[in-house]
């Protein structure tokens, strides 16, 4: 899906091109070597935003490289929805940045303006970064996670694999609003209480009528004196407070906006509820696929000796050996374990990609860092099991293990230069001794 | 087969046998064969990577015993070994070097330096490009990989690993025997098929949707009636269809196997557990990490009555975090 990246002063890179192909790819490097920028710099291109442990960064003027006044990133990539080849130009500059979106080799942009280009951007892949993380990306330690996890943290681990905590944060959005409203009912409520003691303590409109009456009788009788006057002027400006307090009690804002908000909460809590209800739904309809999907992976590696792999209820995982005997996975050796978890998370993207999209899937797994957490016996059979990933067209491995060397079509080595200047990068193709 | 060449050597290069700890049939076919080619070639076997229970424990390796009885020559309990023999008169090296790290793989190829006019190098795994193999060899042998290749231009060949990783594609795979005369002015070649000594039974797959466990079970085992395999072959039979849970949970896969080996009394049988498994839910998301899409297909179909006040305040509350 990714076909080229080049990028100008970002981070470390001060002018680099790197192109992507079909099938996998291992960028290998140690450390600091810029591994990461290329991914953020994928990232940005894409999304306009730079995932950093799991928040999105906000100042982006800091992935302009020191002493350069903007940074330059250049993608080109396949558009899923019409198999397209476009090319996203996005310029970093100290105030901001600029996009422009192109159609294969066309001068003209078919989208200027960054927010345009994002849309067009998530038009073109049909889906939205959150999802597209959710389909693409294996996040740095996942697997070592999975295989170590309490079956409780691992749900909700996986649950987020899954991208369905998107459920859970828009469920909290929903709560804040809720609250607010809470609030603002609150504030209206005092308000009300308090014009209401304020009334109780004013005269009565029918008392102070009266009182004019008894004053005109009173002027009738004896005559017009200067203190009546004095008199029915204080009386009008208490009928005037009372007429304002009187107004504002019977004020929309005060009166009908109460029931409003009442309203409005309970259709926002049956949102709450639909918000905490479909997420399990969509599990259930999702982890049938992810069973099916990590058995082909898992099988792949260990097919001489299983044969299946079920995921009960609360994703716990148990093997059946070629005899037809259940394995229970605490059973199964630290090797296999590993291998299940990496099968298993694995899956969920290409599960997530078959049939989470009423579009075509991008056809693009990020693998960053698969073997971190696991010692050298756990990962031995890691780059056969990346070998083994045809289920997608691309697969990214980002990774310092030199195991991979070898077994990836594509290689990309960097090597750090020492700080502020471009890392070495050496390109592979990698080919069978014969091919 | 490969005796009606009358060869001088023979040349196994590695995952003789799938697993560390071998079948007692296996090992003893292996004891009988190599027993009878005892006194008319010379056997070199290398160990691959299914001989190691794991990492490169050259010593836990079933090929030990073998060379023990003097029916092989190996590399022992090491990675690399170098042998000098004379046939026909000639002086021949022949380098040996079992599944190793790749860096032990490049020292070998770049250190030895043969004496001789004829050295042949055998490798189980030889990740490099024929042209970028050092010319000091006459010629390459390597395994590892399941399907055949020769390269006559740089001399090197691989006759295909007859190790079964996943019975599925094995079948197809097309394993051939390669018989190099080496001469010191180079190589000739002939190559012949690998006929699969074991016989494989592929059963046209069956489909177990919606059946119950002692249904799906039943019909696993009449598929099975239905055979009439010869002796000793591999049979293979797939079985797909959705199922529930419920289903899969009550099957009795391992009584069923057990079953199919009393009637058929196969090399290997093998039911491949293809079906899928799915929890009867009548609500389908199109696209389940679309929270508005989804919400709103779930108040379809649940007839909800709020559905428009819902869509309302969604895109209220919700809209913006959305672009």
């Amino acid at each position: 899906m990714i076909r080229k990246l080049k990028m100008k002063n970002f981070k470390v890179f001060h002018d680099q091109e790197f192109e992507f192909n079909q099938g996998t790819t291992a960028i290998v490097g140690p450390n600091g070597s810029g591994k990461t920028t290329i991914l953020e710099a994928i990232e940005f291109a894409l999304f306009r935003s730079v995932t950093r442990k799991e928040k999105a960064i906000k100042k982006f003027e800091g992935l302009i490289r020191h002493s350069a006044k903007n940074a330059k990133i250049h993608l080109e990539f396949t558009a899923p929805v019409n198999r397209r080849e476009y090319r996203v130009e996005r310029t970093i500059h100290k105030k901001g940045s600029d996009a422009d979106l192109f159609l294969e080799k066309d001068r003209e942009p078919v989208a200027t303006e960054p927010l345009r280009v994002d849309k067009e951007i998530v038009k073109l892949l049909g889906m939205n970064k959150h999802a597209f993380s959710a389909l693409t990306y294996v996040r740095q330690g996942e697997i070592f996670k999975l295989s170590r996890d309490t079956p409780a943290k691992r749900r909700s681990g996986l649950y987020s694999m899954m991208g369905l905590d998107i459920y859970d944060k828009q469920r909290k959005v929903v709560h804040k609003e809720v609250k607010t409203m809470e609030d603002e009912i609150e504030n209206i409520e005092l308000t009300k209480t308090r014009l209401e003691s304020i009334r109780e303590h004013l005269p009565r409109r029918e008392e102070l009528d009266s009182a004019i009456g008894a004053i005109d009788n009173i002027e009738k009788d004896i005559g017009t004196r200067k203190e009546f006057d004095q008199f029915r002027v204080i009386v009008k400006k208490v009928t005037h407070s009372l007429k304002a307090v009187d107004d504002e009690l019977s004020s929309p804002k005060l009166a009908k906006r109460p029931k409003e908000i009442e309203e409005e909460t309970e259709i926002a809590e049956h949102l709450k509820a639909l918000l905490q209800t479909i997420p399990q739904v969509a599990e259930n309809q999702l982890r049938p696929h992810i069973r099916t999907e990590a058995r082909t992976i898992f099988r792949e590696i260990f097919g001489d000796r299983y044969d299946d792999l079920v995921i009960d209820d609360d994703f716990d995982i148990s093997l059946f050996d070629l005899q037809g005997n259940r394995v229970p996975l605490k059973s199964a050796s630290g090797g296999e374990d590993v291998c299940v978890n990496f099968a298993l998370r694995v899956a969920i993207n290409t599960a997530l990609q078959k049939y989470s999209t009423s579009t075509t899937p991008p056809g693009l797994i990020i693998l960053d860092e698969p073997g971190s957490g696991l010692d050298e016996q756990r990962r031995r059979w890691l780059p056969e099991a990346i070998a083994g990933l045809e289920v997608v067209d691309q697969v990214i491995v980002v990774t310092h293990m030199e195991e991979l060397k070898g077994t990836t079509n594509h290689m990309i080595s960097l090597t750090p230069q020492g700080k502020g200047r471009q890392p070495l990068v050496d390109v592979d193709e990698m080919l069978d001794i014969f091919e | 087969m490969a005796m009606r060449k009358s060869p001088d050597i023979i040349v196994h290069t590695g995952d003789l046998f799938h697993e560390a700890l071998p079948q007692n049939d296996d090992r003893n076919f292996v004891i009988k064969t190599f027993k009878k080619l005892k006194d008319k070639v010379d056997v070199f076997v290398l160990q691959g990577n299914h001989d190691h229970p794991y990492g490169f424990r050259y010593n836990h390796s079933p090929l030990i015993g073998l060379e023990t009885m003097g029916l092989i020559h190996g590399t022992g309990e090491k990675a690399y070994r170098g042998v000098k023999k004379t046939y026909d008169g000639k002086p021949v090296e022949i380098h040996l070097l079992s599944w190793t790290s790749e860096k032990m793989l490049d020292r070998a190829l770049h250190t030895l330096q043969p004496k001789e006019d004829i050295a042949l190098f055998f490798a189980h795994d030889l990740p490099r490009r024929g042209e970028d193999l050092p010319v000091t060899f006459d010629y390459y042998g390597c395994g590892h990989k399941h399907t055949f290749r020769l390269d006559k231009e740089n001399n090197v060949g691989r006759p295909g690993s007859t190790c079964y990783v996943k019975w599925e594609t094995e079948h197809k795979g097309s394993k051939k025997l390669i018989v190099v005369d080496v001469d010191a002015s180079g190589c000739e070649y002939d190559v012949e098929t690998l006929n699969d000594v074991r016989g494989f039974k592929f059963v046209p797959p069956i489909n177990i949707s919606k059946m119950g466990p002692e249904q799906a079970d039943k019909s696993i085992k009449d598929s099975l009636d239905n055979l009439s395999p010869k002796e000793k072959s591999i049979i293979i039979l797939q079985v797909n269809g959705t199922i529930d849970p419920e289903t899969e949970r009550k099957m009795e896969r391992a009584k069923v196997l057990q079953y199919g080996e009393r009637q058929h009394n196969p090399l290997f049988l093998h039911i491949a557990a293809n079906w899928r498994c799915s929890v009867p839910e009548d609500i389908k998301f199109s696209q389940p990490l679309d929270v508005e899409t989804s919400v709103e297909e779930y108040m379809d179909h649940t007839k909800d009555d709020l559905k428009d006040q819902v869509k309302t305040i969604m895109s209220k509350f919700l809209g913006d975090s959305k672009k």
